[in-house]
């Protein structure tokens, strides 16, 4: 499963918690991937991580790939 | 699937050391899903509980990293000849939002303090307290803080006291 992932790839992972009544969606990049769980990060300054979130592969629904032209930037949003 | 976007953004830095080491702006990067644009901010979610955002960011427009990004109105305001007045800076926050609580717009600040350094990005306020504008008392944060570097265009107004008068 882990090689599904691999560093640097953007994902939106959907994963239920650990209560199983909610179903999580989480977007970011794969900062750690281990046989257990998956470490997104979604926000940085610099090279040092603000906010990440580790979601346990046993828990995973479903995975989107994000390709990079998916990704749009700020410019794209004509504000 | 709601639009993904990818962000650069400035944010105010705090300095809890005597001694200022002040490099300049490191920009931060944020990836997430559109939630809401402005003329004002935008807002981006990084989880979803449930379907509705959980964590994210409301960012002030001018916070943001365009490619090629526009001089700031705050830009053409000469303070370099009022280091060290009392000063008393007006300033719009970025916010981040979790359990589901999406700010409706950016938090209102007011720093005031001693100006000890300007350019054409920052204004640094020396000993600074800093208040959220709509609880008034909040010291933010809270721990004492010797500096506070604002980047001009977050900066929506600039009070200037002079003791002499």
């Amino acid at each position: 499963m882990t090689k599904k992932y691999k560093k640097g790839d953007a994902l939106i992972l959907k994963y239920r918690k650990k209560n199983y009544k909610d179903v999580m969606e989480v977007i970011g990049v794969v900062l750690n991937v281990s046989d257990i769980e998956i470490t997104l990060g979604h926000n940085f300054s610099g090279t040092n991580q603000i906010d990440s979130t580790i979601v346990p592969l046993s828990n995973i629904l479903d995975v989107k790939k994000i390709t990079p032209e998916e990704i749009n930037s700020i410019n794209d949003l004509k504000m | 699937m709601k639009k993904v976007i990818f962000i650069k953004y400035i944010d105010a830095l705090y300095y809890t050391e005597k001694k200022l080491k002040y490099n300049g702006f490191k920009p931060h990067v944020a990836i997430g899903q559109l939630i809401l644009k402005s003329n004002e901010h935008i807002t981006i979610s990084f989880t979803e509980k449930n379907g509705i955002a959980e964590t994210g960011l409301l960012i002030p427009k001018k916070a943001l990293i365009f490619q090629k990004r526009k001089e700031s109105i705050i830009n053409n305001l000469d303070h370099s000849k009022k280091i060290n007045s009392e000063v008393g800076v007006f300033w719009k926050d970025i916010v981040y939002f979790s359990d589901s609580k999406i700010p409706k717009e950016c938090t209102s600040m007011y720093s005031e303090g001693k100006l000890f350094f300007e350019n054409h990005e920052v204004i640094i306020v020396k000993n600074p307290e800093t208040i959220k504008i709509k609880k008034k008392i909040e010291n933010h944060p809270r721990i004492k803080v010797y500096f506070i570097a604002i980047p001009k265009p977050l900066i929506t107004n600039i009070e200037i006291y002079d003791k002499k008068i």
